[in-house]
């Protein structure tokens, strides 16, 4: 049998002879496998949802992160290799205390996510690593005003009015695309994320799994499990 | 250099005191360079998290980088673990980096935790000795006359309050380096920890 990249996917730092590294595309094929996990910016902030889907009722929910507070003002959610995600994230948490302690400021967004991009390029061109199976959403709100980003295992990053990541992010998009629009309130952002969130998994959302954070300009905050029932109550 | 000198070098008046519930902690904003007043509104009470604060005596330099690290190291400690760090735990984390490297500074790490509410003091090698009140710094001896007599086990946060404004008020009077009013915090299980504005430091010194 031929192998699919044809000798060239055995090392991450080695190209095809038509450019293109498979270590790095096989890591986007980890964030395909993924739970879906939305983000979408509202009038004065961005809404994060997760939707961790339990592969047994005997797996007790709360153990399962795919949402993380990263410092006062920024939030991931993961989607990808979990144990991967969770070293971004100590980075990640690391980095914005750095800031503060060297410059006595909190970490702009752009500049944490060009540092988390740094760092996961470099998986990807030196011998011996293997790149991060994990995509991030990070938002997060400073001077320059709401962030909501999207990262790859190449490192590569882009800004989103709305976006997802995961198995479910093509069916998001598409939804995000048609339904998306700019000065949302709160609640109608929610309610939009969720929609797009159900339409990708065709069935009801599981009410103890969905988890929903908001950053605004009074920085991160999880919202309660009743607030999140209430919401939920509006989509299934 | 003997214990007594090396407290009166650090030109400063700090207290905590614990009371039913919580802690009451407060500073003088006075620094100096010898005899001269180098600066009449010095930060030397800090919010290190929502239960614990510092207060520092010493070199100004070695006071304000301890607590930038501390206050990093329990940002990072309550979003790995969803909880916050304990008084105790900050204290022996403050002490540990002074082992490793000492700074010239008396500290007291004050705060509220499961366990209620406890007052460390730290010194510049890192000894720590918790206490149910403890005063630093060079009004340390004029602060203690006032505490040694009004101090009572069990009083309420208005009571601690007083006490705490009294001792600082000696030592802005008798100690050369310490004055120019003073920062007063409360920190309590139930609301966390809040500074006193001016005005109600202005309020509660009228009223001794």
């Amino acid at each position: 049998m031929q192998p699919s990249g044809r000798g060239y996917d055995h090392g991450v730092s080695t190209f095809s002879p038509d450019g293109r590294l498979y270590q790095v595309e096989y890591a986007r094929e980890s964030v395909k496998r993924g739970t879906t996990t939305v983000g979408l910016k509202f009038r004065e902030g961005v809404v994060l949802i997760v939707d961790k889907r339990i592969s047994s009722k005997l797996v007790i929910i709360d153990s399962i992160e795919k949402m993380y507070q990263i410092d006062d003002h920024i939030g991931f959610t993961t989607s990808g290799l979990v144990a991967d995600a969770r070293q971004l994230v100590d980075r990640a948490r690391v980095q914005c205390q750095v800031n503060r302690m060297t410059y006595g400021d909190a970490i702009p967004v752009t500049t944490l996510v060009k540092k988390m991009c740094d760092y996961m390029q470099s998986f990807t061109q030196y011998g011996g690593a293997r790149p991060f199976g994990t995509a991030l959403l990070i938002a997060g709100v400073d001077a320059d005003g709401v962030h909501l980003y999207e990262t790859d295992p190449s490192g590569a990053y882009q800004s989103y009015h709305a976006g997802a990541i995961g198995r479910g992010r093509a069916t998001v998009i598409d939804y995000f695309e048609e339904n998306w629009k700019e000065g949302m309130t709160q609640n109608a952002a929610i309610k939009l994320g969720l929609e797009a969130l159900r339409d990708s998994i065709d069935e009801d959302l599981n009410n103890e799994a969905v988890e929903i954070a908001i950053v605004n300009g009074d920085g991160y905050s999880k919202l309660s499990r009743d607030e999140t029932m209430k919401h939920l109550g509006k989509v299934n | 250099m003997s214990a007594v000198g090396d407290v009166v070098k650090t030109g400063t008046s700090t207290v905590g005191i614990t009371f039913d519930g919580g802690v009451v902690v407060g500073a003088d904003h006075r620094a100096t360079m010898g005899h001269f007043i180098a600066n009449k509104s010095v930060q030397k009470l800090f919010r290190i998290s929502n239960n614990v604060a510092l207060t520092t005596a010493g070199l100004v330099g070695h006071a304000q980088s301890l607590s930038r690290t501390l206050a990093a190291e329990l940002r990072l400690y309550e979003l790995k673990r969803n909880q916050s760090m304990t008084v105790r735990g900050a204290a022996t984390l403050t002490a540990n980096i002074l082992v490793g490297r000492p700074h010239y500074v008396q500290l007291l790490i004050v705060g509220v935790d499961e366990d209620g509410p406890s007052v460390y003091s730290i010194d510049s090698a890192g000894g720590a000795i918790p206490d149910s009140y403890c005063a630093t710094g060079s009004g340390s001896p004029f602060m203690y006359g006032v505490l040694e007599d009004q101090f009572k086990h069990g009083m309420n946060e208005k009571e601690a309050l007083k006490v705490a404004a009294k001792a600082l008020l000696a030592s802005a009077q008798r100690d050369a380096a310490s004055g120019n009013g003073m920062d007063l915090a409360v920190i309590t299980q139930e609301k966390g920890f809040q500074l006193l504005s001016e005005e109600e430091v202005d309020k509660l010194l009228s009223n001794i």
